[in-house]
């Protein structure tokens, strides 16, 4: 198993990939890094400790008026619902 | 029950009563790996610099990371790659990471290299409990309500941010120009 960690959200993520016996190593880490590539993603969008991020923005602008939202907020709701 | 498993037991037993802390050491990558993730083709040259109490003082100034840097863990490239190797504190332990900068002082990466840290403290400390004084049966006293949950993680994941920022002072300052 491979595991890797960095920091995203403002706290640890840590991904791991199964690979039996340490088999396809470079193909266990390109997933690794896709998926982290997508936290990455969510980290810009969404992160609440992030000055920068969309989530922070929309905080910011949310009194003056309506604010359009990335597709990924309405993915994330429903999902959470 | 084997005696292993008593053992277990007792130290469990033992846990419970003394302090509702636990350790979790978790090693993710070996600096020959965090090497080959950042570098996999060029030489590094361990390049150690000795860390003036001037420089630890911007440094610290900068960063607000009190830990002092040790400047042993320096790698560098024959482009002027570098990859430092550097601890801050977490929450309570150690939390050991690297950063990767390249030629032209971009962040290539960072990684967290080993993560030891305890759980449980954060319910002892002054700060979570001071939260329920004054409350009376009328407060909701929900945790994400008006009782915050303070995330050891989300407070030691602050400190490896700040580790970053004292890393690439120490390029601006003294490694840049080498």
């Amino acid at each position: 198993m491979m595991t890797r960690c960095k920091v995203f959200l403002g706290t640890y993520v840590e991904i791991s990939v199964r690979n039996q016996d340490g088999a396809f190593k470079s193909l266990a880490l390109e997933a690794i890094n896709e998926a982290f590539q997508e936290i990455a993603m969510v980290d810009k969008l969404m992160n609440i400790h992030q000055k920068d991020s969309e989530l922070s923005k929309i905080n910011r602008l949310a009194p003056l008026g309506i604010t359009k939202l990335h597709p990924l907020y309405s993915r994330g709701f429903t999902n959470s619902e | 029950m084997n005696p292993a498993q008593s053992s277990i037991a007792m130290l469990i037993g033992c846990i419970a009563i003394s302090a509702p802390a636990i350790v979790e050491a978790r090693i993710y990558l070996s600096i020959k790996q965090v090497k080959s993730l950042f570098f996999p083709k060029e030489v590094l040259k361990k390049s150690p610099i000795i860390i003036s109490d001037d420089l630890q003082k911007k440094m610290r100034s900068i960063s607000s990371v009190r830990h002092p840097f040790k400047g042993d863990k320096i790698w560098k490239t024959a482009d002027g790659s570098w990859l430092i190797v550097d601890e801050v504190l977490g929450k309570h332990e150690m939390i050991t990471y690297a950063v990767g900068i390249n030629s032209k002082g971009e962040i290539l990466g960072i990684e967290i290299m080993e993560y030891v840290e305890s759980y449980g403290y954060e319910i002892q400390g002054d700060d979570w409990r001071r939260q329920f004084i004054g409350k009376t049966a009328s407060h909701p006293i929900k945790l994400n309500q008006d009782i915050q949950n303070i995330s050891g993680a989300t407070l030691s994941a602050k400190h490896v941010t700040d580790g970053v920022k004292r890393v690439m002072t120490l390029y601006d300052i003294a490694l840049k120009s080498e």
